[in-house]
């Protein structure tokens, strides 16, 4: 998996300008990379950026600053006519809220069809066979074809998604949250047939997700954002073992597990958080049980442990 | 006292396939229920059966009693009331029940004037209160902002935090911490069971998340294709499940160290 990676962001920004002029930074200069046949899952509190990521990748919001790559192809200001040809021939995204996607007169069937076509995969007399195959690829009778989107539920809505996204076959798959309208056995299925894709066709995914369990089901790397901030990323194998980020332990316990009943004591975390928009000092001092004083002045730089696992925090003494 | 029964409630859309099956079950006053099960099997058609607001289309059979008033009986003012105060829902995508160009602040507001008489002081007083008690500490941002400048997540807590701000009695959610960050979904979890504990709230929630099911409820129900498979105590639907389904849905879960899915794809 060496040469040039699918997607590169490199110092990624996002900031809103709100009333009163000031701004709010919604991604705050992010870098990672995901190469060919490879899944980075990104994960991190609601709220945290994940998504608006994925808008600047697709074009739907324009990055304010750092870059944006495809496959070494600057994509980050290009004007709108290229667009089609140098994004979205690459890149297929399934949003967070499926009913959005849907064009709400058009049915099921069709709406696959549309994919097919518009990107040149097939004519429209083959689309409408392969329609019907791809409802069975995520366990959906071929009866929803003719159904309007308002007559799906949410989980159906979720998978006819997934199904035009991967007919296309993208070089990059970017899954928002695809995944937690699924009960856990159609859930199941549809992480293996993606994960049969990608060893198939080479795709590249980058998943984000809540289920910690999910998101390491799949991804070779994981990144863990805080505030807009990427605050530490490692290999996925070692999430449990290694994780070493307060904000990343803190994801981890907070995990429920089947055998719970009763056990598990959760805290009721009280912090108060008006204005946030100052910047200096760690984005996560304000809830850290480990922060000190020098945590709410500066802000802490990345750190290279070993094996490619990077973190921010002032408390974590690694090997550099 | 029995404050939610389903009789035999049947729902379908087309005529032919019932939606939802022949359903019964009951709850008493402060008892917490989660229905899991299979994406299109009928749960928030239930749901919203119990909330009085069935589909365009759907033809209904069988009842839903709360506090034992037939909920068909009940006029369209009746039901208005019955809908904040008494049964409160939250939905499984709030954005789409969002107006979009409105913002928050002013539609929390608007749904505080219908069914509580206080002033405005009063009405942010309990706005605040319960962001902050869904995490969403940067309150005077999260009002002033319409639905689409929010987070999936951010708009889901808005209606989190609107359903519980009246202490309904029944509290609904159709897959209320599905968009939540773990330590969200924490907080809320323990924010719905101090609701029963405060003031004896009664929650029926649907989750496909069954550690979540298994940590808050007394009860578990299982349905598949419209029908209630399985009903039962919750360490007895966990420990010892019935029906192939409930054990096939137990069996998907996905723990922390997992590694079935990548090994399907080394196969
Ligand atoms: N158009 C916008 N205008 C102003 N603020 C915005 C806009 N879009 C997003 N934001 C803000 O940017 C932040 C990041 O939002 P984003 O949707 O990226 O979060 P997320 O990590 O995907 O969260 P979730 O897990 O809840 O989906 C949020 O605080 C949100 O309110
Ligand atoms: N308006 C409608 N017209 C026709 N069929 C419908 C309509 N609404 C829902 N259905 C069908 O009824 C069945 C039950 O839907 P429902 O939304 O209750 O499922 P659910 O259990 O909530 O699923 P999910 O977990 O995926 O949200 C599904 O097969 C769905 O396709
Ligand atoms: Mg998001
Ligand atoms: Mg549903």
């Amino acid at each position: 998996m060496s040469g040039t990676p699918v997607l590169e962001i490199r110092n990624l920004t996002k900031a809103f300008s709100m009333p009163g002029g000031r701004d709010f930074y919604a991604v705050r200069d992010v870098s990672f990379s995901v190469p060919q046949g490879a899944s980075l899952g990104l994960v991190g509190e609601s709220g945290c950026g994940k998504s608006t990521i994925a808008r600047m990748i697709t074009k739907l919001t324009e990055a304010t600053g750092g870059s944006i790559l495809l496959d070494g192809d600057d994509i980050t200001h290009i004007p709108e006519k290229e667009h089609k040809k140098r994004v979205f021939s690459k890149v297929q995204m399934v949003f967070q809220d499926p009913y959005g996607v849907f064009s709400p007169r058009m049915p099921v069937g069709t709406f696959l069809e549309e994919g097919l076509v518009f990107h040149g995969v097939m004519s429209r007399k083959e689309a409408s066979a392969e329609a019907k195959r791809l409802l069975e690829l995520v366990e959906l009778p071929s009866s929803l074809l003719d159904r309007m989107p308002h007559q799906l539920s949410g989980g159906q809505q979720q998978r006819v998604v997934i199904a035009r996204a991967i007919s296309i076959k993208p070089r990059l798959l970017i899954l928002d949250e695809a995944t937690s309208a699924l009960d856990v056995s159609v859930q199941e299925g549809v992480l293996k047939l993606l994960m049969r894709l990608q060893k198939e066709l080479q795709l590249t995914y980058l998943f984000i997700g809540h289920d910690l369990a999910v998101v390491r089901s799949i991804a070779d790397r994981i990144a863990v954002m805080y505030a807009g901030n990427l605050v530490e990323e490692m290999d996925s194998e070692d999430l449990t073992d290694t994780a070493v980020h307060p904000y990343t332990l803190r994801l981890l316990e907070s995990v429920f597990s089947i055998g719970d009943k009763g056990k598990k004591h959760i805290e009721l975390e009280n912090f108060s958080l008006s204005d946030k928009e100052d910047n200096t000092g760690c984005p996560f001092a304000h809830r850290c049980r480990e922060a000190g004083a020098s945590c709410s002045k500066e802000q802490p730089g990345s750190r290279l442990l070993e094996k490619n696992h990077v973190v921010k925090c002032f408390h974590v003494h690694g090997a550099m | 006292m029995e404050i939610l029964k389903v009789e035999n409630y049947s729902v379908t859309y087309d005529g032919e396939h019932n939606a939802a099956d022949h359903v019964s079950f009951s709850l008493q006053e402060g008892e917490i229920a989660c229905i899991v099960g299979e994406s299109g099997s009928g749960k928030s058609t239930v749901l919203h059966g119990i909330l009085g607001l069935p589909s365009p289309g759907a033809v209904t059979k069988g009842r839903i009693l709360l506090y034992g008033k037939d909920i068909a009986s009940m006029s369209r003012t009746e039901l208005l009331k019955m809908r904040g105060e008494q049964v409160a829902m939250i939905f499984q995508d709030t954005g789409r029940y969002m107006n979009p160009i409105s913002r928050v602040g002013h539609q929390f507001d608007s749904f505080l004037r219908y069914h509580l008489d206080c002033g405005k002081e009063e009405m942010h007083r309990i706005e605040e209160d319960y962001l902050q008690r869904v995490h969403l500490p940067d309150t005077r941002r999260v009002l002033h902002s319409y639905p689409f400048e929010l987070s999936g997540g951010m708009r889901q807590r808005v209606g989190i935090a609107m359903a519980m701000s009246l202490k309904p009695k029944l509290l609904l959610g159709d897959e209320p911490t599905s968009a939540l960050d773990v330590t969200v979904q924490a907080q809320v979890v323990r924010q719905m069971l101090d609701l029963r504990k405060k003031y004896g709230t009664t929650l029926l929630i649907v989750t496909h998340n069954m550690s979540v099911a298994a940590y808050m409820s007394d009860y578990i129900g299982v349905m598949q294709q419209g029908k209630l498979v399985e009903w039962g105590r919750t360490e007895e639907v966990i420990g010892s499940p019935r029906t192939d389904y409930t054990k096939k849905l137990l069996h998907s879960v996905i723990g922390l160290g997992d590694i079935r899915i990548k090994e399907t794809a080394a196969i």
